[in-house]
């Protein structure tokens, strides 16, 4: 039989590019990414650290006399995010090392650049699926957190002083989300082998983690953290919730030192996603 | 829907350059709402060409206007009504034919719905009906073809641009494919460019050509014009030496250009074969074979870059 027995047919509602032209972009790559078993077990491995927090709150709620010995107050949270920010490491080091490297190596990236969709596009709609894999371990527990704090303490939390609580939850753990979105996309966008682009993701900020550390202790250097994006992000955690030692550096600087990485990290994924490349 | 006298894309004075390497000079031309064959040896330009034309690079000078549109200021534009089916591999592992086409749908700007139902009518198109939810990375060569050339045809482009469609095809699927594409080409106010260097293909499919040479368009036009009328061409083999008749014919004003076994002689318009006998005769040579020839696709295409024939 012919092969084009079946008649072509013109499609008559071509209509207006929309703006969300990320969206399929979005969830075609965390379907892909939700595929594998593993980053399943992975998500509900990386929503078990907030049990001890949530536990801690109730013991508050429920026994005044614990109050001296668990302190319930923004630190708490604070603490809480800075575990959630290894864990999003390990999130995105499996999830989100691939997105464009597994594009440049089956020929995806013809297929999304030759369409109605601009390089931008593309990228945001690659940043947002990482994204969305980093919030899924920070702010969705930490508000899960904040409900569970808001409930049980009202008179704490409700109170004028903590107010601030919400928004600073929010800003750290897109902060968060959005430095280590842009650290994997960009090693991701380097090379070919998802392998090779979690190796160079986790050396990366592990590395210059490792850097500052030891310029810090052996030197002396008092501005060595804003070598380190995750050294950064504690310091703007210190700033937000009181937690973990802030060190000599202002928060400014942190969070000017983190959007020089990402700036840094963007201007590589632009580099590398050259959609002059895509006819052959 | 454009008619087939109205060009889909033109080219206008279109000069493109890679730093300070030009790879389109001063081109002019256009692609009807036909098909075209899209020629030229490597470097020629051709892929710069269809790289401007989606919008990835900016001319240095003149301009290139699809369906009324300009590239440079709306690309996303210019893409939504072409369709693209590369040389290369270009699907997402793990998808099935019907998401990956479905998925390339909405790439397109299709909402979702239509997309999916597209996809299937369009797979049943192209025969891949039975194939639907079979995953891509599992499928042969042919298949594969098939599938990209369905997701090019998604989202019903006006213009088709089909990067050497038939690589890597044995001769059954190659017929295949080309019977495809013909039906598309037939459409009309459907536009298709073939770039491809199997001229039998172009031959087979298009009925215009555009000849790219170092940057510059050698050859544009209907490959029937271009071919010329039979009575004009004769294939002839002499006997003897042939270079008195061959000088002579010069003189006459006709054309030439030696084949494997003969010489394909290009006589004027007002020219008959008679002409052949009487320089045979007053030159003493003797003419073995004479017959009337049409001029293939190659033969133009070589004449266009002024190259002797195999």
């Amino acid at each position: 039989m012919p092969i084009y027995d079946a008649l072509y047919r013109r499609y008559q509602a071509r209509a207006p590019l929309h703006a969300r032209r990320f969206w399929p972009v979005t969830r075609e790559a965390l379907r892909q990414v939700l595929l594998r078993r593993m980053l399943i077990l992975l998500l509900g491995f990386s929503l078990l650290p907030v049990l001890y927090p949530i536990g801690r709150v109730f013991v508050v709620a429920r026994m005044s006399q614990m109050v001296p010995l668990l302190s319930v107050d923004a630190r708490l949270f604070g603490d809480f995010l800075a575990v959630q920010t290894y864990l999003s490491l390990v999130m995105l080091l499996f999830g989100g090392a691939g997105l464009i490297a597994s594009d440049l190596n089956s020929g995806g990236m013809l297929l999304y650049l030759s369409r109605a969709i601009s390089r931008r596009d593309y990228v945001i709609g690659k940043l947002a699926a990482a994204a969305a894999l980093a919030l899924s371990v920070t702010l969705v527990p930490a508000a899960l957190l904040y409900a569970v704090a808001l409930a049980l303490l009202p008179e704490r939390f409700l109170h004028w002083n903590l107010l601030w609580l919400a928004p600073a939850i929010a800003v750290q753990s897109l902060l968060i989300a959005s430095i280590l979105s842009v650290s994997a996309l960009a090693c991701s966008s380097l090379t070919r082998r998802a392998a090779i682009s979690g190796i160079a993701f986790f050396a990366v900020l592990m590395g210059l983690d490792l850097a500052q550390a030891l310029l810090v202790n052996s030197l002396g250097l008092d501005a060595a953290p804003l070598l380190s994006p995750l050294a950064s992000l504690s310091i703007v955690s210190h700033a937000l919730f009181g937690s973990a030692p802030g060190g000599a550096v202002h928060w400014t600087w942190a969070l000017l030192s983190l959007a020089l990485f990402a700036l840094a990290a963007l201007a590589i994924v632009r580099r590398r996603v050259r959609a002059v490349e895509i006819v052959a | 829907m454009p008619d087939a006298n109205t060009p889909l894309v033109a080219f206008h004075d279109l000069s493109v350059a890679y730093g300070s390497a030009m790879a389109l000079l001063s081109v002019n031309g256009a692609f009807p709402a036909e098909a075209t064959g899209l020629l030229g040896p490597n470097g020629a330009g051709k892929t710069t060409l269809l790289k401007t034309l989606m919008g990835f690079l900016t001319p240095r000078s003149g301009r290139v206007t699809a369906f009324g549109l300009d590239p440079v200021v709306d690309p996303l534009g210019v893409r939504q009504r072409v369709g693209y089916l590369p040389e290369g591999d270009c699907y997402l592992p793990g998808l099935t034919a019907a998401e990956q086409v479905a998925f390339a749908g909405e790439l397109s700007g299709m909402p979702r719905g239509d997309a999916v139902s597209r996809a299937h009518e369009v797979l049943d198109y192209v025969a891949l009906g039975e194939a639907r939810y079979r995953r891509v990375d599992t499928f042969s060569t042919g298949m594969k073809q098939r599938v990209k050339l369905a997701m090019a045809l998604v989202h019903d482009p006006d213009l088709l641009l089909l990067d050497e469609p038939t690589n890597g095809l044995d001769p059954k699927g190659r017929d295949e494919m080309l019977a495809l594409i013909r039906d598309v080409a037939s459409r009309p106010g459907m536009g298709l460019v073939l770039s491809s260097h199997l001229l039998h293909d172009v031959e087979n499919v298009c009925s215009h050509v555009l000849v790219l040479h170092q940057g510059r368009v050698a050859l544009a036009g209907a490959i029937s014009e271009l071919t010329g009328p039979p009575r004009r061409a004769y294939d002839v083999r002499v006997k003897g030496d042939p270079t008195a008749l061959l000088t002579d014919l010069k003189d006459e004003g006709c054309d030439w250009t030696q084949g494997e076994d003969g010489y394909r002689v290009l006589l004027a318009e007002t020219q008959g074969p008679e002409l052949l006998f009487r320089l045979a005769r007053d030159c003493g040579a003797q003419l073995r074979y004479l017959r009337p020839a049409q001029e293939t696709l190659e033969d133009v295409f070589l004449r266009a870059l002024d190259q002797p024939r195999a």
